[in-house]
């Protein structure tokens, strides 16, 4: 959502059948990391539109739109499991939608001040300094939770937070209360990390975890309710201007809604640390992704000299190892719950039976 | 006895699906058509602005409901089911 909405070009491209499968593609590998960790699945199709020749504030407001119906059905999917706390959620997205407009201001005073080249590497910078930091702790935490024969465990410092009682408490889903002054920092970091990087739920997921004590799980499921909401409000402000571009908008939901449920339903085949694993190895694989580009900004403010062809290179190869990520993130997912069925093939069939989960598909309410 | 009347209920429910999967298959294949076969006079109305700001939200609300139900059902008749022990764990937690 960088930059003002109504001094910009409005440009929108022919779509033929190679750009209609990418898409759809894009969308569903997004989608089933979305269901999975609960975010992630945007960060890439900004730079994939923009790759089909679409200008970039069409890409932003066009990927804005595809991500409320996809959260609120990945929501829907994950709650069934009983992976969602809605109020904190609701709570939290509220104050991540007032996060995303501070994380606007912050965007357009750096526009003012150092110029397109000066903001593309402030949201560089940003990805590179916080995806690195936060994934390496994760990808620790989650080998470590691997080799733990209890399971998940609430970080220290998440049973101080709780300790603290200071009105107003919110009781958490998965047991304790947590001060709502504790949550309105993460969420509003949560919303400034979306304005900045299209992805909130890289600090807000984290957050839920470290600091307000809940199990990935339970995070990463409430997490789409932040990004339902978000994507909503910003979906109304991009709308109000008129840069949603529908048909990409349909051809992404096309992918992404059968993705998210398949991610969704992927959490009940896998362990908690599984889910940190995932978010992990997506985040320090897309931090490489934006540190490859961070010569091409120096360049363009004038900081250090590097040539038209090797600039080149260095945005194909972030865009092709943006992409990976999406493909490892998939893989996983996809990986451990083909495990699973095998394994799954290997017990009595009554018991294999017993153990799926009952869907009553004669009643609607129950499917989307 | 028993395991020939729940092979039955099964078979009937697997056929209720796929009868909702054709269902919602069709809205949606009927909702992408026609977007686009009139691309251009959907473009043309969805980027007015203002008060069409709402048209897209119902549109991608409406998509999300039909589109996903039918990947609902179409991801249920493929096989791909949740499995128990991840809700256990999350109760343990």
């Amino acid at each position: 959502m960088e930059g003002g909405i109504t001094d910009v070009a409005k440009e929108f491209i022919g779509l033929g059948a190679g750009s209609v499968i990418f898409l759809i593609v894009l969308g569903f590998l997004g989608g089933l990391i979305s269901g999975f960790i609960g975010s992630g699945g945007a960060f890439v199709l900004t730079p994939g539109m923009m790759s089909l020749g679409v200008p970039a504030t069409i890409a932003v407001a066009t990927n804005m739109c595809h991500k409320f119906p996809k959260a609120l059905v990945g929501a829907y999917k994950r709650n069934k499991f009983g992976q969602v706390d809605i109020k904190l959620g609701v709570l939290m997205g509220l104050i991540a939608t007032a996060g995303v407009q501070v994380g606007i201001q912050v965007q357009k005073w750096i526009l003012n001040a150092w110029g397109e080249a000066g903001s593309n590497l402030y949201v560089s910078l940003a990805f590179v300094s916080i995806l690195s930091v936060i994934g390496l702790f994760m990808l620790v935490d989650s080998r470590k939770a691997r080799k733990s024969e209890t399971g998940e465990k609430i970080s220290g410092l998440a049973r101080k937070m709780q300790s603290i009682n200071l009105p107003p408490m919110i009781k958490l889903k998965n047991g304790g209360s947590i001060s709502v002054w504790i949550i309105i920092p993460i969420a509003l970091g949560t919303g400034l990390l979306a304005a900045t990087i299209s992805v909130g739920g890289f600090v807000g997921v984290p957050g839920m975890i470290y600091i307000l004590g809940m199990s990935s799980l339970l995070a990463s499921g409430s997490e789409l309710i932040i990004a339902f909401m978000m994507g909503l409000a910003g979906t109304v402000t991009w709308g109000l201007g008129g840069f949603v571009d529908i048909r990409m908008v349909l051809l992404i939901l096309a992918g992404s809604l059968f993705g998210v449920q398949v991610g969704a339903i992927g959490t009940t085949y896998v362990k908690d640390y599984m889910v940190k694993l995932v978010m992990a190895l997506v985040m320090l694989v897309v931090c490489v992704s934006r540190a490859l580009v961070l010569p091409n900004y120096l360049n363009d403010l004038g900081m250090i000299t590097v040539s038209a062809g090797t600039m080149s290179l260095l945005k194909n190869t972030s865009f092709v190892v943006m992409c990976l990520a999406l493909a490892i993130g998939g893989a996983i997912i996809l990986g451990n719950m083909w495990l699973r069925r095998r394994a799954l093939a290997r017990v009595p069939l009554e018991e294999a039976k017993a153990r799926l989960l009952p869907l009553k598909m004669e009643e609607s309410k129950d499917q989307l | 006895m028993t395991e020939a009347r729940n092979s039955q209920a099964n078979r009937k429910r697997r056929a209720k699906a796929l009868k909702r999967a054709v269902f919602f298959g069709v809205i949606s294949v009927s909702i992408y058509l026609a977007v686009f076969l009139n691309q251009d006079t959907v473009t043309r109305y969805f980027t007015k602005g203002g008060v069409f700001a709402l048209v897209i939200i119902v549109t991608a609300l409406a998509v999300s409901l039909v589109h996903g139900s039918f990947a609902s059902y179409t991801i249920d008749l493929s096989g791909i089911k949740p499995w128990q022990d991840g809700k256990q764990q999350e109760g343990e937690h």
